[in-house]
């Protein structure tokens, strides 16, 4: 496992890159389909698309209003997308910065769409000692190369 | 052992392993630098327990963006397969059935 708290998933379409990179970066067709399910209903606030452009989407779900803001990181037509990801409070998991990629293959008749969406230890996690399982993990391997560094020394 | 008995010491996590109180204490501190286990130090006795936030929390984490993308992927499918010339004025093919 690697330092990092991460999540993958990925899909095959029957659609060209290009059209799958629409979908993505187009706020009214985003609008159409980006969250979770039919119920859930997406507001684009605001949808800068430029490099350190920001972003921030509402989902509406029966009485629940979740807000996510972020920064576009890398905008490459049409393979590849990486953007930052921070749920606002009240939201449980607000305030902890994430990273989203979103990757297209073209695969002929196909495009196959890869999204990695990881957290990842930063400071503040390693500073707040008792918060942050990144950062926890973090330690683990700084604390387990000490130990072992210790035993070489020992040797 | 510690999710099930809560707090104990190094001697009581040692012994069903066969492990020695020094070498479970050296383990233990590798733990509690990464913020896995809390130390609660009584007179002469450390004792320990699982910090089960930290663990909870990131499971939660996982759970629930794991369920967004796989959600959200699965609807991105009648977008950018709907036909050519529906494509941009009649995506949703929900609303479609519904009328039908």
């Amino acid at each position: 496992m690697s330092g990092s708290l991460e999540v993958r998933a990925a899909r095959r379409y029957a659609a060209s890159a290009s059209r799958v990179y629409e979908a993505f970066t187009d706020r009214e067709l985003l609008a159409k389909w980006f969250s979770p399910s039919a119920d859930v209903e997406l507001e684009v606030l605001d949808f800068d698309l430029r490099v350190g452009g920001g972003y921030r989407f509402g989902f509406r779900y029966d009485s629940k209003y979740d807000v996510v803001s972020g920064v576009f990181k890398e905008i490459t037509s049409p393979t590849r997308l990486a953007y930052t990801w921070t749920w606002e409070p009240l939201d449980p998991h607000a305030g902890i910065e994430t990273l989203v990629t979103v990757e297209l293959s073209d695969l002929g008749d196909e495009c196959e769409v890869t999204v990695l969406h990881e957290r990842f230890p930063d400071r503040e996690t390693r500073e707040r000692h008792d918060v942050g399982w990144a950062g926890a993990l973090d330690r683990l391997r700084t604390a387990n190369g000490e130990e072992q560094g210790l035993e070489r020394q020992r040797q | 052992m510690l999710a099930r008995m809560g707090m104990c010491s190094a001697g009581e996590l040692g012994r069903p392993f066969n492990i020695s109180q020094p070498t479970a204490s050296k383990h233990l501190l590798v733990l509690e630098r990464a913020g896995l286990v809390r130390r609660q130090i009584q007179g002469r006795e450390h004792r320990f327990q699982l910090e089960a936030a930290a663990l909870q929390e990131a499971q939660d984490w996982i759970g629930r963006h794991s369920a967004f993308w796989e959600g959200t992927l699965s609807r991105l499918e009648q977008v950018v397969e709907a036909d050519e010339e529906e494509a941009g004025e009649q995506i949703d093919t929900r609303d479609r059935g519904r009328h039908s």
